[in-house]
């Protein structure tokens, strides 16, 4: 049986603190939580299920806590994670897994602008369409957005994958349109498999950077 | 590249040359200088090859028998013509060549104010006045954070040193300023390329990670810089910090973040930045993760409950009037 941690309106401050002593004896569920922002920042372990949607910055420096969101999530969603992983059954805002160092994040929904940038190791799932400026400054990991993207997509990718399912509008600078092989099929499939994405991995398309240093001539 | 200084001018007075009327019979001054201004050509006649390259040492005036050099300053281009001094110059010329950056110490060249510089005023409205300066002590601590967190910061001087990463300077300069901190009593901060372990325990006077040597009192403070670029951040390090440092802009590079070029990234700075080795960290100019002051607020906000409420949390701006640098 989940804990329950009842909101009531209360702050940042109050909710987390009790969320902080919640997660230690169990999983943990809440909701009315969207007037939240920041809320589960830096966990290092515990399970937290919001059951609704969630304001900005959920699980922001999260460093090993699952977090699953019920209902949307909102902007900024796991900036900085570490480790961990964050899975959001609706859709996200603007800002998804910036920064990232590791872990994972799971939108069943679509995305909004500027997701992933400067992401450097976190695997960032995206089962819907994203916006514009996606993956700008992408520095690791992988992307993979099973619907289409915006404009400028992986602007300045300097390393990192990414796969993408659908269109895009247009691609961003120093990007190269690479073939997957086999190894990306197996990762990808396994990826389907661990987030029940419905897709056929061979229909992916996959970016990747074309110079590791696009911005002055190296020796 | 050979050296350029040009800072000096060497005279030969050619009417006391030895060389100059006697080929061959005398080349001290080629043979005594280290720096390779004189030659001597195939007559084994001595001619001065590269002036630009003395640096006022005199030896070869010193050396020489017939006492017929002499080393005298040239105009100092930091006072005639800085910042387009002629070895700044070479230095564009040799960049736009070859297309290289140069990689050097950059040092400081202003003067820093010592305590025999500044004059410690009494403040008469802002708080109570002393009694009487003579007669009562002058305590210049400062106290950071004593509303706000619950482990404000106690520095023994209103002094700090600024953010320098880890990258941009080595690892001994961010140790010897860690220990310096700690020497003083006051505060040092990370910069942006996350944190050399040992400064946790230096700042606090030990000289070993268990604490059981403490080598200088009183201990300061290590404040961590919360960046564009976010090298090496995690909830670990938020929390590893006195303080919590949020960078909006900086004077060294105004209006833009911070870069450290590939090849000043080693094995240990990739590690505690994350980041391959030999790769660029170039920062970003402003946080994509805030877009209006709200953002901002929230964003203090979670740093506060990263860090439990226990420390100061500062920010750095670097508005600069670019004329001015």
């Amino acid at each position: 049986m989940p804990l329950v941690v009842a909101v009531n309106g209360r702050n940042l401050r109050s909710v987390s603190a009790e969320l902080k002593e919640a997660v230690a004896k169990g999983p943990v569920v809440i909701q009315d939580a969207s007037h939240l922002h920041g809320l589960v920042a830096g966990f290092k372990k515990g399970e937290v299920v919001i059951a609704s949607d969630c304001g900005d910055y959920l699980g922001v420096l999260n460093d090993g806590a699952t977090i699953k969101v019920k209902g949307n999530a909102g902007r900024y969603l796991a900036d900085n994670m570490t480790m961990g992983a964050v899975i959001v059954e609706g859709d996200a805002g603007y800002g998804v897994g910036q920064y990232c160092y590791g872990g994972t994040i799971v939108v069943n929904g679509s995305a909004g602008d500027y997701t992933a940038v400067m992401n450097k190791g976190a695997t960032i799932i995206i089962k819907g369409d994203v916006g514009n400026e996606v993956a700008t400054y992408m520095l690791g990991g992988d992307l993979v957005v099973v619907g289409n993207a915006g404009k400028n997509l992986g602007n300045y990718l300097i390393r990192g994958n990414i796969y993408i399912g659908g269109k895009w509008e247009s691609l961003g600078h120093n990007t190269l349109l690479a073939e997957v092989t086999q190894d990306d099929l197996v990762r990808l499939s396994s990826y389907m498999d661990q987030h029940s994405i419905e897709a056929d991995p061979t229909t992916f398309k996959k970016i990747v950077r074309l110079s590791e240093k696009p911005f002055y001539k190296a020796k | 590249m050979p050296p350029v200084n040009g800072t000096f001018c060497v005279t030969l007075m050619r009417d006391r040359c030895i060389n100059a009327r006697m080929p061959g019979k005398c080349a001290a001054c080629f043979e005594v200088c280290p720096y390779d201004v004189f030659a001597l050509d195939g007559e084994s006649s001595v001619h001065v090859q590269n002036y630009n390259a003395c640096v006022g040492c005199r030896i070869c005036a010193e050396f020489c028998p017939a006492d017929a050099i002499r080393i005298n300053p040239a105009e100092s281009e930091f006072l005639v013509r800085s910042p387009w001094t002629f070895p700044q110059v070479e230095e564009i010329h040799y960049k736009a060549q070859t297309g290289q950056y140069m990689l050097r110490g950059f040092g400081t060249m202003g003067r820093a104010p010592n305590f025999d510089d500044i004059t410690i005023v009494p403040s008469q409205i802002a708080s109570p006045a002393p009694r009487d300066k003579y007669r009562e002590e002058c305590n210049t601590q400062v106290v950071i954070g004593e509303d706000t967190c619950e482990n404000p910061i106690h520095l023994q001087y209103p002094f700090l040193f600024p953010a320098m990463s880890f990258g941009a300077l080595s690892r001994e300069a961010r140790m010897a300023l860690s220990i310096g901190a700690a020497q003083t009593g006051i505060l040092n901060n990370t910069g942006e390329g996350g944190l050399l372990k040992d400064e946790t325990w230096l700042i606090k006077g030990y000289e070993n990670e268990e604490r059981t040597l403490k080598q200088w009192e009183p201990g300061g403070y290590l404040v961590v810089q919360w960046s564009t670029g976010r090298w090496g951040v995690s909830a670990d390090y938020i929390r590893a910090g006195d303080g919590v440092e949020v960078k909006i802009g900086q004077g060294a590079k105004p209006g833009m973040g911070g870069h450290l070029l590939g090849a000043k990234v080693t094995e240990e700075i990739a590690a505690v930045r994350g980041i391959p080795v030999g790769s660029d960290a170039l920062s970003p100019c402003r946080y994509y993760d805030v877009q209006d002051l709200e953002d901002m607020k929230r964003m203090v906000a979670f740093i506060r409950d990263v860090t439990d409420y226990k420390v100061p949390i500062f920010f750095k701006l670097g508005p600069v009037v670019p004329t001015k640098i």
